[in-house]
């Protein structure tokens, strides 16, 4: 999985979550996010535990979605069937049937978003998206470099928040971690640097529009378009034949 | 020889055994200068007039000066002098980032208004005072890797960057996350990246600022080979100390006019004391031989006792079973490199960092960042006073809190500025009012993280006599410092924080540790 081009690795995703949202197919979410899930797990490198912490959000909102549907489903089930608009895409009728099937779409597409956000966050790396995004999707280098900075600066950010939280302890004001007392140095702080972050760029000879190497290649090859298209194939052909 | 001849890049590119360094080759295709010749200065300003705002006072103005290639010159000044101002326009920053600027810069005799900085850094490259906050991406060598890539380097860019590294002994940590390296680490990541760019001349604005005594030796160092093989060094620093050995001329920074005139060679430095002291700069250390620790009772009770301290990061105990004893109105210093752990010490201490063991005071423990900006909370300095004492004294109105924290900020020097904002006040006034912000509270122990760092030495000087004035009155101050000379005169005690444990250095060891550090004397 790591070695898919993580730019065409994104986009294929967010189609694919795209074509999930647009129908209520339950075997076919159930079918993704499992699909995601043994992928991810069986990439290498995968730390299982936090991947299961990740998923747990995922796991609580469906299981909400999934008593809500349930139990408060009724009515608007009712309703739509005795209305009667009934759209469809991919051949999947989108109306809601009874409060059983609500519940289970319901969850089962946030279950299916969870699976692929995780193949996603778990397989890929930051940098290399940034670089595949600059070369195969235009993206300027300007932003490029400048969320990759951003990206950097994380660390940093914390070390800075924890340092401000001690400094208000010190002078005996009291302040949660979400107080605005912590905002004004933070703030002060992040102008601060990235004006000097900007700076640096440029006196090391970062100019947007000039020509410029690129010492990492992130290749498309043909194996990225594969997965693209298979992946998309696959969940469209899940959606015409399952019912 | 042969590395900066590399360095200078360009698809016509020059031979191992170009020459001299000065050679230049910029791409074909932008321009045809092909050559620099030796007479033509390698870095130039004419008029220069500096504004941070329109209509405002100038910084300086109609400031002339050419530094010649191969040369080292030492602007120096006392802190808000305007020589870090003079650096960014000397490196092609400013007036972009910042203010409005008449006159003309020249680099290697072209105007550098007129090149974008991709040209421009092939010429001239910046070294920043902060080691943080000048990379953009994550390792050692993808920053390499930025710069040459940037300048559209042509050849073999992975050896090129690894050719770099191992010129300043950094190849060990190509790989290694840049916010793991200690400061001294990163100023040198800095300087291979400001010469990956094939820069020949470097700005340098207090690059040992933040660094350690023995950092501050290497990179000094590394600074003198590179002048050795014909790279021109601007260096603005109000320590003259680590640059004598090395550098040609000395300047001091004036407000107005042609400051070639008013250049020396280092040799004359000795002779210009009273030049030195006028200015409130530091030679040498002679300026600490009034200075002595502060007369201490035997009896003095402990205002503040830790036992056996542990603070980990994460789970790895990172300072373990520490003890130490601040008698009242006593001076502690604490020595340590980089990244020994003192701030985080300091931080336990002061009970706000988690940490095992005990720590015991007599009363309030204040703590002085080395940064004091993340210490201000208010939009006036006198709010910002306020805010201590308020919280200090609750209860107390507002109108008997004024007449207090108007009587300290004179004695502090800063009742002119109490209407203006903290960020606005130079380094000097904010270390002061940071100092001073803590000790409103009324403070039994004080902790200070290098108080003295980016000060010049009338502010030292300032800061030291208000210390000491309370320390009479009982005061303990613990000083975590890389001013070892310092720490030695002022100290009642030495501590050395070393592979994550703490020992007091007897008076033999602190004179050791001393030698082993200080800066190269200034002469007689």
């Amino acid at each position: 999985m790591r070695s898919i081009n993580p730019g065409v690795k994104l986009a294929t995703l967010i189609v694919a979550s795209l074509m999930l949202s647009l129908t209520y197919n339950v075997a076919v979410n159930v079918a993704v996010c499992l699909a995601c899930l043994v992928a991810t797990v069986a990439t290498s490198g995968v730390n299982r535990r936090r991947l299961a912490l990740a998923l747990l959000p995922f796991f609580l909102t469906a299981l909400a979605f999934f008593t809500t549907g349930l139990f408060f489903g009724a009515g608007g089930a009712g309703n739509a069937e005795a209305v009667g608009v009934s759209t469809s895409v991919f051949g999947q009728r989108t109306l809601l049937a009874t409060d059983w099937t609500t519940a289970m779409q319901l969850a089962s597409r946030v279950l299916a978003y969870g699976g692929l956000g995780m193949l996603f966050a778990f397989t890929s790396n930051a940098f290399e998206l940034v670089m595949s995004l600059m070369q195969q999707f235009r993206l300027p280098p300007k932003f490029a470099y400048g969320i990759l900075a951003a990206y950097h600066f994380f660390p940093v950010v914390r070390e800075e928040f924890g340092t401000v939280g001690a400094a208000l302890k010190v002078r005996g004001v009291k302040a949660g971690p979400f107080s605005t007392r912590r905002l004004l140095p933070m703030l002060a702080h992040a102008l601060e640097r990235s004006e000097s972050l900007a700076m640096a760029m440029e006196s090391r000879g970062f100019e947007n529009d000039a020509p410029r190497r690129v010492a990492f290649r992130v290749p498309l090859r043909a194996r990225d378009v594969a997965f693209a298209l298979g992946v998309l194939a696959a969940i469209a052909a899940g959606l015409m034949l399952v019912r | 020889m042969r590395s900066v001849a590399r360095m200078s890049s360009g698809k016509a590119h020059i031979g191992p055994d170009a020459p001299n360094a000065s050679a230049l080759s910029v791409r074909g295709a932008r321009t045809s200068v092909a050559k620099a010749p030796r007479d033509i200065p390698a870095l130039s300003c004419r008029g220069l007039t500096f504004r941070y705002a329109e209509g405002e006072t100038p910084v300086f103005s109609d400031i002339s000066l050419s530094v010649q290639p191969g040369e080292t010159l030492l602007v120096m000044g006392p802190s808000g002098c305007g020589k870090s101002t003079l650096a960014y326009c000397l490196a092609g920053l400013y007036p972009d980032y910042a203010g409005v600027l008449e006159g003309s810069v020249e680099v290697e005799g072209r105007p550098i208004d007129r090149m974008g900085p991709q040209e421009r850094s092939r010429a001239v490259s910046i070294l920043f005072q902060n080691p943080d906050n000048q990379f953009c991406m994550d390792t050692v060598l993808h920053e390499v890797l930025f710069a040459l890539e940037n300048v559209d380097c042509p050849g073999d860019l992975d050896a090129r960057a690894h050719e770099l590294l191992e010129l300043a002994g950094l190849d060990g940590y190509a790989r290694s996350p840049i916010h793991t390296l200690s400061g001294g680490t990163k100023q040198k990541l800095a300087l291979v990246t400001a010469l990956a760019t094939g820069a020949r001349t470097l700005v340098l604005d207090e690059p040992f600022a933040n660094l350690d005594p023995l950092s501050c030796r290497r990179l000094a160092g590394e600074l003198e080979r590179l002048k050795r093989r014909g790279v021109t060094l601007v260096v603005v620093d109000h320590k003259p100390g680590w640059w004598l050995p090395f550098c040609s001329r000395i300047i001091f920074m004036e407000r107005k006019g042609n400051l070639d005139e008013l250049a020396f060679s280092p040799a004359e430095a000795p002779a210009r004391r009273e030049a030195f002291a006028a200015r409130g700069l530091f030679l040498g250390s002679d300026w600490l031989r009034g200075v002595h620790p502060p007369h201490l009772a035997g009896d003095a009770s402990a205002a503040l006792e830790a036992r056996d301290l542990t603070v980990r990061h994460g789970r790895t105990p990172f300072l373990s079973g520490l003890s130490l004893a601040l008698p009242r109105g006593s001076v502690t210093s604490l020595v340590g490199e980089c990244g020994s752990g003192k701030s985080t010490l300091l931080t336990a201490l002061a009970g706000a960092a988690r940490f095992s063991g005990s720590v015991e005071s007599a009363g309030r423990v204040g703590l002085v960042f080395q940064n004091p900006r993340f210490q201000f909370l208010a939009l006036t300095v006198s709010d910002e006073v306020l805010v201590t004492l308020r919280a200090s004294r609750p209860g107390v109105p507002d109108e008997q809190l004024a007449p207090v924290a108007h009587g300290l900020l004179e004695e502090f020097g800063l009742d002119a500025r109490a209407q203006a904002s903290p960020y606005e006040l130079s380094q000097g006034q904010q270390r002061r009012l940071a100092l001073l912000a803590m000790l409103a509270a009324d403070c039994d122990v004080l902790l200070l993280d290098e108080p003295t760092y980016a000060q010049d030495e009338r502010s030292t000087r300032f800061i030291l006599e208000l210390l000491m004035k309370r320390v009479e009155r009982g005061l303990a101050v613990l000083v975590a410092t890389h001013d070892v000379e310092l720490a030695r005169a002022i100290s009642n005690q030495v501590l050395l924080l070393e592979d994550g444990s703490l020992r007091a250095l007897s008076p033999q060891e602190v004179d050791r540790y001393v030698e082993e550090r200080k800066e190269p004397p200034c002469g007689a």
